[in-house]
């Protein structure tokens, strides 16, 4: 065996030296914005989660979208349980490249843990929110109200609903992750089975899949590049070729908006 | 115009918009694209149109609306029998032929008569409960 012979300090000695780096800089001088939990981080505005709606609904946005697992229903009753509203009363737009945020892929078994906490911290910000513009019109402290079904109450008995506070809240604004959610102890959606809300478009053949989508009626479409894809209506074609031309139209059509 | 051999699940989902039949495999090996003629379930894949210009065709949307459901199609909403949904049309449609010929299935029926349907989310054993309790409400109408 000859192994050459080569101790630690022989090593270190031959590299010349180590050089170690580290930063002592803080957060606030590199001027980046705090960090806030899950998909809240790269999409920051509450108002890119959720619209508190004048019947008194509530419409939440998820860059995820259902692939069976039933994510869609896991987020409302998440969204649900922070507004203390019916899950009835809580719709989901989902995957819609113009109104919801960019969350990336649905996968990896990080729905509920990215867009989940986004919508969770989300909706117990806009809470108090809506608890905060109750306060001011009914002229108590926040801390003094109930909100139960949407409906914000005050120790005498005078009430405000979501509906009513719904224009003047201004949710185009950063969230702060600074409200803390509901504690588990105190959950009565989260944690209960729900009836999927994917289901009666899937059993009646309803508009549930991406292969409904349809690509190829006349009109146009703004692109993110600026673009403008153009498609034209051929609603006559329908041979396996006639199919394929169509599809082609359609991925050749884009042309820079004039 | 048609052609004669265009596939019938072609002419419902592009001519007619009807999107409940589902294009699975496109050899009739998957159910996903059941629909009824004349009654029978049927794999509107392989069907050429001209065959079936003189029957009667069902689609799962003929079924009934959410509005207004079907027996079949409440049990599936009632024992959550879906995952992803693909093969849902194929499952409700093949088990309304069974229920038309055969309202009060065995299990072992209903497990025959929807082993040419796949599903590889593994929703099946609620399907079979969805299909039995289908039949357990038909028979009280």
């Amino acid at each position: 065996m000859n192994a050459p012979h080569l101790t630690r300090r022989d090593f270190t000695a031959g590299l010349g030296g180590i050089v170690l780096a580290f930063s002592l800089m803080p957060d606030a001088l590199t001027q980046q914005p705090p960090r806030l939990p899950g998909s809240l981080n790269n999409n920051r505005l509450l108002s890119a989660w959720l619209a508190i709606n004048a019947d008194g609904t509530a419409t939440i946005f998820t860059g995820k979208v259902e692939l069976g697992q039933g994510i869609l229903t896991a987020l409302c009753q998440i969204a649900a349980e922070e507004l203390d509203l019916p899950l009835a009363r809580v719709k989901i737009i989902s995957g819609d490249t113009g109104r919801t945020p960019n969350e990336g892929q649905t996968a990896g078994s990080l729905s509920v843990q990215n867009s989940g906490t986004a919508l969770r911290l989300a909706g117990a910000e806009v809470r108090s929110i809506l608890l905060d513009l109750a306060a001011k019109k009914l002229g108590v402290a926040a801390d003094n109200l109930k909100v139960a079904d949407g409906t914000i109450a005050a120790a005498d008995g005078r009430k405000v609903t979501y509906g009513e506070l719904a224009r003047e809240a201004d949710l185009k604004r950063e969230a702060t992750g600074k409200v803390a959610p509901k504690p588990p102890a105190q959950h009565r959606v989260v944690g209960q089975s729900s009836p999927r809300v994917d289901l009666p478009a899937k059993v009646t053949g309803g508009a549930a899949f991406a292969t409904a989508s349809t690509c190829c009626r006349a009109g146009t479409w703004p692109t993110p590049s600026g673009q403008v894809l153009h498609a034209r209506e051929d609603r006559r074609a329908s041979s396996a070729t006639a199919i394929r031309s169509r599809l082609t139209t359609y991925r050749g059509s884009a042309s820079p908006a004039t | 115009m048609l052609s004669r051999d265009a596939p019938l699940l072609y002419v419902l989902r592009n001519d007619l918009e009807l999107n409940a039949a589902k294009f699975g495999c496109g050899l009739a090996q998957c159910g996903a694209c059941t629909v009824l003629v004349d009654g029978v379930a049927i794999r509107s894949c392989v069907m050429p149109v001209s065959q079936v210009a003189q029957s009667e065709v069902t689609t799962l949307e003929g079924l009934g609306t959410i509005a207004k459901l079907h027996p079949l199609q409440q049990a599936f909403i009632d024992e959550q029998a879906a995952q992803c949904g693909y093969c849902t049309n194929g499952m409700i449609m093949t088990a309304k032929a069974l229920l038309d010929r055969n309202p009060r299935p065995t299990e072992a029926q209903v497990r025959d008569g929807l082993a040419g349907n796949l599903c590889r989310c593994g929703t099946h054993n609620r399907i079979v409960r969805a299909v039995l309790r289908a039949a357990r409400a038909n028979g009280r109408i």
